[in-house]
C-alpha cells in the first residue's frame, strides 16, 4: 500500500447516491476541494427501487432541499414524466408533489451535475476503509490501495454495506440487484468502536409494457400542466405518460399463501428488522388476511425504456411464484417479468451514534448520511447528505453546526428522531412524525429556508434579492412587479396569504408550542458531561444520557422515558458547569 | 429566569393553612395588587392583609414579602399564608398569575434558589430529589387511586380517540393506498359521540367533586325572607342572628353541615337590596355576591306568606345572573308555610318549607340533592378519585372535541389535518390522566397540581 495519498481534499464521500451527491455538492459548492467515490460511474443517481421522487411528507422534504439549495428538486423536474399533487382534496399543508421520472434521465441529470460542479472530483473507485493514525481520522483507503486524504469523510453506503440479496431461497452477496457490495468497510467500522445492525428491504419485479392489457385497467393521467418541484423551475419539458391500476385478488393472495414455506421472510432466513409500513406483498397478505384485494400502480420506468416498475408487489419470493402471482392479477395474465423483485439485507449504524450535525461521536470528522443510518427512500438520504455534505465544511471551518429545528424542516424532524430516538425499522418521513406540520408546508419551504440556504453560501445574491422581495410581498409590505419577484410571483405571494389565512388559529398554536420548546432548546449541554458522575439522576436516565448525549435540554427532554424532574436536575448541573467556565475564564484572564 | 412564577406550596387538599408563593422580579407589583397597596408590606415581617382578585375581597391572610437578595429563591418572593381551602388556593394564584405572574413548574423555585447563589448544588440536588420523588410518588398514588370505573371509562375514550385519529392519519399519510375514508357524515357522528362521552364524564367529575370537596350552597333572596332562619333550620343550629329587622345579616356566614352523606358547605348571604343602610351592610352585600358566583346551588328563599314584591324580583334577577354566568341550578324555596303560602307563589311552584317548625326540610335535603344530581352517587364516587389535574386535563379534552364538532358542523367535511390536530391535543391530555404519556407532554401539566414549592 503506498504511503504518500493520491491527493488532499476538504471532503471525501463515499457512495454516489441520492446522498452522496447531494453531500458532495454541497460541500464543493460551498467552496470545499471534494473528491466523490463510487463503486461504478454509470450508477450515479440510480433509482434503485420506484421511480418516483416526492411524495406525501417526502415531496415537501424535496421542496425544502430545493429552498437550501439542494438538487434532487431540480433534477426531478428535468427527468419527470408523470406529476401529481396527493392530497389534493386535503388543506394546503397535507398538499405533496410527487413525481415519475425516467430513471436514466434521472441519473443522467445527476451524473451531469456532479460532473459539472466546480472543485468536485470523481473518481471510480470502492472506498474500503477508514484512514485513521490513532483515532484522528486522516482520510479513506480504497480496494486499490489508493489514499485519499482529508479531514473529514462523509459515508453513504446505501444498501451495499455487507449487502445480501435474497430471491426465494437463494441468497448472495450484492448491493444491488447484480452489482457487488461493499464487504470492507463494516469490519473497520466495527474495529473503530461501532455498533453495527442489520436492516432489510424489498423491490418488487419489473414487467415489459407490451405484455400489460393496459387497455383494461384503468389509467390516472398525469396533473397536467405539472406543477414542478423546484422554485426556479419554469415549467417541465417532457412528455407526460400515464400510470396503470389494477388490484391483487384472491387467487393472487392463495399463491403467496401455498409458498411462503419458499420465502426468504417466512421461513427465518432473514432475520433483520424490515419496515411495517409498505410491506411486502407477502406481509400484506399474511398480516391482513382478511383484505381481498390490494392496489397495484404500474410505473413507467421511462420515456425510452418498456420497463414497468408494479408498486405494491414487493417481493422475495422464488422467481416461478413471482411469474405465477403476477399472472393472476387483471392486466396482468400474460405478463413477462423481466426483472424480479428481491429482498435485501445490509449493515446500518444505528443513529443515535451521531450528533444531530450527522458526524459521529466515536470519530471526529466523519459523517454518516443516508440508509447507513437506518433510513429509507430517495428524499430522506438526499437531505441527510446535504445537511452532512454541510455539516463537513462548516467542521472544517469551525464553525457551529447546521441543524434545522423540529419546527423549521422536516428534515430537522427527520434528524432529531435518528439522533434522539434512534430506529427500529427502516426510517421512513410521514407528515405525523411532525408536530409542526401546518406550518411546514411544500408551500412555504423557501419562506421557511431559502435565507438558510443563501447564509450557507448555497444561493447567489440576485436570487436571495428575489426572495426578500417575495418575502416582504408575502407579508404585504410592498407590491413589486412579477419581473422584480420572478421565479416567485404575485399571484404566488397572494396564494400564500390565502393559505396562511386558511390556518389562522392554528398556526399561531402551533407557533405558541414552537415557542416553548425553544427555551428549553436553547440550553446547550457541553459535549464533555460526565453524566456518571450525576448520581442524583435515576439509573435510567444517567444510562439514556451517557449513550444518547443529547446536545441541548430539548433534545435531552425528547428521549424516551425521560421525566421533567430528570431535566431540572441535568439542568442545574449544566447551569453549575457553564458557571464554572466562566469563573475559570475570567481568573485565568 | 426574568418572569414572576407563582404557585400553591402546600399539598392540595384540606390543610387549615395553604401557602400561595410568588417570586420573581413582579413580585412586587403582584403584591400590590393582591392586597391593593401602594407598596409591598415591609421585609420579612408578618402581616394580617387582605387578598384581592380586583375588587373583589378573597380572603384574609397572612402576609410575607421578602425583599431580593433575602428570600429563598433570592427574589423579591411574596408568601400569603391564606386558609386552606382548594377552591380559595386556587382563586389566589389565579390573582396573582392575573397581576404579572406565571405558573411555576416542578422544582422551579429551587432551581431560581440555586442559580441565585442561595442553596448549594448539593442542597438543590436534595430538594429536587425530594420533589422528583414525592411528585411522582403523588402521581403514582393518583393514578392507583383513580377507581378502575373510571380510569376505564377514560382508557376507552382514549381508544375512541386514537381510532379516529389513526383512521385521520392513515388517510393524510397514504392518500394512495386505498384506504377507507370516513365520510363527514360519519366522521361528525363520532366526533359528537365522543365529545357526548367527555361531557358526561365531566359532568360526573363536577358531581365527584362536590363528594369530596362538599358542595357549595349559598342561600340568597331579599332581605327578611327568612335566608337566615332556614341557614339554622338546615344547620340544626342557631348559628345565624334571627331578628324581624331586615338586614340584620351583615356578612356572609358559612357553615358545614352533612345533609344525607354529602358534605355541604352552606352560606347565609346578606340580603340583596339597593339602599343598603350602612357601609358594614354593603360590604356584607358584596360578600354574598361572592358567594353566589362561587356556588355549586343556590336556594332563592322567598316569603311565601306575602304576595312578590320588587325586592323579590330584584334578588331573583341578582341571583340568576350569577347563576347563568356558571350554569349553577337555583332552586327556589317558598319559606313561612307555616304561616301561609300566598296563590302567587304556589303557581310559580318551588318547596314549600317552614324553617321556624321544620315541615318541608326533609323534602328540601332531597330537593337539594337532585339539583346537585348527586341523587346517583355510584357514579359521581367512581368520578371522585379523579384529582383536579386529571379533570383539567379531561376539561382540555373536552374543549378540542368541541373545537373539533364545531369544525364538522360548520364545514360539512371530513376529517382533515385541522381535526386530528385537534384529536392529537385530546389524546395527550386523555393520555395524561391515565398516565401514559410521553415526557415532553408530562412536562407542562402532569405534576402541575403537586408540592411545586419545593
Amino acid at each position: 500500500m503506498p504511503e504518500t495519498p493520491e491527493g488532499r481534499f476538504d471532503v471525501v464521500v463515499v457512495g454516489a447516491g441520492h446522498a452522496g451527491i447531494e453531500a458532495a455538492l454541497a460541500a464543493s459548492r460551498m467552496g470545499a476541494k471534494t473528491m466523490l467515490l463510487t463503486q461504478n460511474l454509470d450508477t450515479v443517481g440510480v433509482m434503485s427501487c420506484n421511480p418516483s421522487i416526492g411524495g406525501v411528507a417526502k415531496g415537501q422534504i424535496v421542496r425544502e432541499l430545493d429552498a437550501l439549495g439542494g438538487e434532487m428538486a431540480r433534477n426531478a423536474d428535468r427527468s419527470g414524466i408523470h406529476f401529481k399533487t396527493l392530497n389534493i382534496s386535503k388543506g394546503p399543508a397535507m398538499h405533496s408533489p410527487r413525481a415519475q421520472c425516467d430513471k436514466r434521465l434521472y441519473a443522467l441529470g445527476m451524473k451531469e451535475a456532479v460532473e459539472n460542479a466546480p472543485g468536485l472530483r470523481l473518481s471510480q473507485e470502492e472506498a474500503a476503509s477508514l484512514w485513521t493514525e490513532g483515532s484522528r481520522l486522516r482520510g479513506v483507503a480504497t480496494k486499490r490501495g489508493r489514499r485519499y486524504e482529508s479531514r473529514a469523510v462523509v459515508l453513504t453506503t446505501g444498501t451495499f454495506l455487507n449487502g445480501l440479496a435474497h430471491v426465494g431461497m437463494n441468497a448472495h452477496p450484492a448491493g444491488r440487484s447484480s452489482e457487488p457490495p461493499a464487504l470492507a468497510l463494516s469490519p473497520g467500522l466495527r474495529e473503530l468502536g461501532f455498533q453495527l445492525g442489520r436492516m432489510k428491504t424489498g423491490t418488487p419485479m419489473r414487467l415489459h409494457a407490451r405484455s400489460i392489457r393496459t387497455e383494461r385497467l384503468e389509467a390516472q393521467p398525469s396533473d397536467d400542466p405539472p406543477a414542478p418541484f423546484s422554485h426556479f423551475t419554469e415549467r417541465v419539458a417532457n412528455p407526460l405518460l400515464p400510470c396503470h391500476i389494477t388490484y391483487t385478488n384472491p387467487e393472487t393472495h392463495r399463491v403467496i399463501r401455498c409458498n411462503l414455506d419458499r420465502s426468504p421472510l417466512y421461513s427465518g432466513r432473514i432475520r433483520s428488522l424490515g419496515p411495517r409500513y409498505c410491506p411486502s406483498i407477502e406481509d400484506k397478505v399474511v398480516k391482513f388476511p382478511h383484505h381481498d384485494r390490494h392496489q397495484i400502480f404500474l410505473e413507467p420506468e421511462g420515456l425510452r425504456t418498456r420497463e414497468v416498475y408494479v408498486n405494491g408487489l414487493s417481493t422475495s419470493l422464488p422467481e416461478d411464484v413471482q411469474s405465477d402471482m403476477v399472472r393472476t392479477i387483471d392486466g396482468l395474465e400474460e405478463a413477462e417479468i423481466i426483472r424480479f423483485g428481491y429482498a435485501i439485507e445490509y449493515d446500518y449504524v444505528p443513529p443515535i451514534q451521531l450528533q444531530p450535525s450527522l458526524e459521529t461521536k466515536l470519530l471526529r470528522g466523519l459523517f454518516l448520511a443516508g440508509q447507513i443510518n437506518g433510513t429509507t427512500g430517495y428524499e430522506e438520504a438526499a437531505a441527510q447528505g446535504f445537511v452532512a455534505g454541510v455539516n463537513a465544511v462548516l467542521a472544517l471551518r469551525e464553525d457551529a453546526p447546521f441543524i434545522l429545528g423540529r419546527d423549521e424542516a422536516y428534515i430537522g424532524v427527520m434528524i432529531d428522531d435518528l439522533t434522539t430516538k434512534g430506529v427500529d425499522e427502516p426510517y421512513r418521513m410521514f407528515t405525523s412524525r411532525a408536530e409542526f406540520r401546518l406550518s411546514l408546508r411544500a408551500d412555504n419551504a423557501d419562506l421557511r429556508l431559502f435565507e438558510r440556504g443563501f447564509g450557507l453560501g448555497l444561493h447567489d445574491r440576485a436570487a436571495y434579492e428575489s426572495f426578500l422581495r417575495y418575502r416582504d410581498c408575502v407579508s404585504g409590505a410592498v407590491e413589486p412587479s412579477d419581473s422584480e419577484l420572478a421565479p416567485w410571483s404575485r399571484a404566488a405571494a397572494a396564494r400564500e396569504r390565502e393559505i396562511e389565512a386558511s390556518y389562522r388559529g392554528y398556526l399561531e398554536r402551533e407557533a405558541r408550542a414552537a415557542r416553548k420548546l425553544k427555551s428549553i432548546e436553547e440550553v446547550r449541554i457541553p459535549e464533555g458531561m460526565l453524566y456518571e458522575n450525576l448520581l442524583s439522576l435515576t439509573n435510567e436516565a444517567r444510562e439514556k444520557f451517557a449513550r444518547i448525549r443529547p446536545r441541548s435540554l430539548g433534545q435531552a427532554s425528547r428521549i424516551p422515558g425521560i421525566t421533567p424532574a430528570d431535566i431540572q436536575l441535568l439542568w442545574i448541573h449544566v447551569e453549575k458547569r457553564r458557571r464554572e467556565v466562566l469563573a475559570k475564564q475570567s481568573a485565568g484572564s | 429566569m426574568n418572569d414572576t412564577i407563582a404557585a400553591i406550596a402546600t399539598p392540595e387538599g384540606s390543610g387549615a393553612i395553604g401557602i400561595v408563593r410568588v417570586s420573581g422580579p413582579q413580585a412586587t407589583a403582584v403584591a400590590c395588587r393582591l392586597l391593593r397597596r401602594q407598596e409591598p408590606p415591609e421585609s420579612r415581617r408578618a402581616r394580617l392583609v387582605r387578598v384581592h382578585d380586583g375588587a373583589e375581597l378573597l380572603d384574609e391572610a397572612l402576609a410575607v414579602f421578602f425583599k431580593a437578595p433575602h428570600s429563598y429563591t433570592g427574589e423579591d418572593t411574596l408568601e400569603l399564608s391564606c386558609h386552606g381551602s382548594t377552591y380559595l388556593l386556587r382563586r389566589v394564584l389565579e390573582a396573582a398569575i392575573k397581576a404579572g405572574a406565571r405558573q411555576a413548574a416542578p422544582g422551579e423555585f429551587t432551581q431560581r434558589a440555586f442559580l441565585n447563589g442561595r442553596l448549594d448544588l448539593a442542597q438543590a440536588e436534595g430538594v429536587l430529589a425530594l420533589v422528583s420523588s414525592r411528585t411522582s410518588r403523588a402521581h403514582r398514588l393518583a393514578m392507583a387511586q383513580l377507581s378502575g370505573g373510571f380510569s376505564r371509562k377514560v382508557a376507552r375514550l382514549k381508544e375512541s380517540v386514537l381510532d379516529l385519529i389513526a383512521l385521520g392519519e392513515a388517510d393524510l399519510d397514504h392518500p394512495d393506498e386505498g384506504i377507507p375514508v370516513l365520510a363527514p357524515r360519519e366522521a361528525r357522528r363520532r366526533l359528537e359521540e365522543i365529545d357526548a362521552e367527555i361531557g358526561a364524564l365531566l359532568d360526573g367529575c363536577r358531581r365527584g367533586r362536590l363528594l369530596r370537596e362538599g358542595a357549595r350552597i349559598a342561600i340568597g333572596g331579599r332581605p327578611n325572607a327568612g335566608k337566615s332562619s332556614l341557614f339554622n333550620a338546615l344547620l340544626g343550629a342557631d348559628r345565624a342572628i334571627v331578628c324581624a329587622d331586615p338586614g340584620t345579616t351583615r356578612d356572609a356566614l358559612e357553615e358545614s353541615v352533612d345533609i344525607d352523606g354529602l358534605l355541604c358547605v352552606l352560606t347565609d348571604t346578606a340580603g340583596l337590596r339597593p339602599d343598603a343602610l350602612s357601609h358594614a351592610e354593603r360590604a356584607g352585600i358584596e360578600r354574598g355576591e361572592t358567594a353566589l358566583k362561587a356556588a355549586d346551588l343556590v336556594l332563592f328563599v322567598i316569603d311565601g306568606s306575602e304576595p312578590p314584591c320588587a325586592e323579590d324580583g330584584m334578588a331573583r334577577e341578582a341571583i340568576e345572573k350569577a347563576a347563568r354566568m356558571r350554569g349553577v341550578p337555583v332552586l327556589r324555596v317558598i319559606n313561612k308555610s307555616d304561616v301561609g303560602t300566598h296563590e302567587d307563589w304556589r303557581a310559580a311552584g318551588g318547596v314549600p318549607v317552614s324553617a321556624k317548625t321544620g315541615t318541608g326540610l326533609s323534602a328540601l335535603r332531597s330537593a337539594l340533592l337532585a339539583a346537585l344530581s348527586v341523587d346517583s352517587v355510584g357514579e359521581a364516587e367512581a368520578a371522585a378519585s379523579a384529582s383536579m389535574r386529571q379533570i383539567e386535563d379531561i376539561q382540555a379534552a373536552h374543549a378540542e372535541l368541541q373545537a373539533a364538532c364545531g369544525l364538522v358542523a360548520r364545514e360539512g367535511s371530513g376529517l382533515d389535518e385541522r381535526h386530528i390536530a385537534h384529536l392529537r391535543s385530546a389524546f395527550e391530555h386523555l393520555g395524561l390522566v391515565v398516565g401514559k404519556a410521553s415526557p415532553d407532554e408530562i412536562l407542562d401539566a402532569v405534576f402541575s397540581r403537586f408540592c411545586v414549592g419545593k
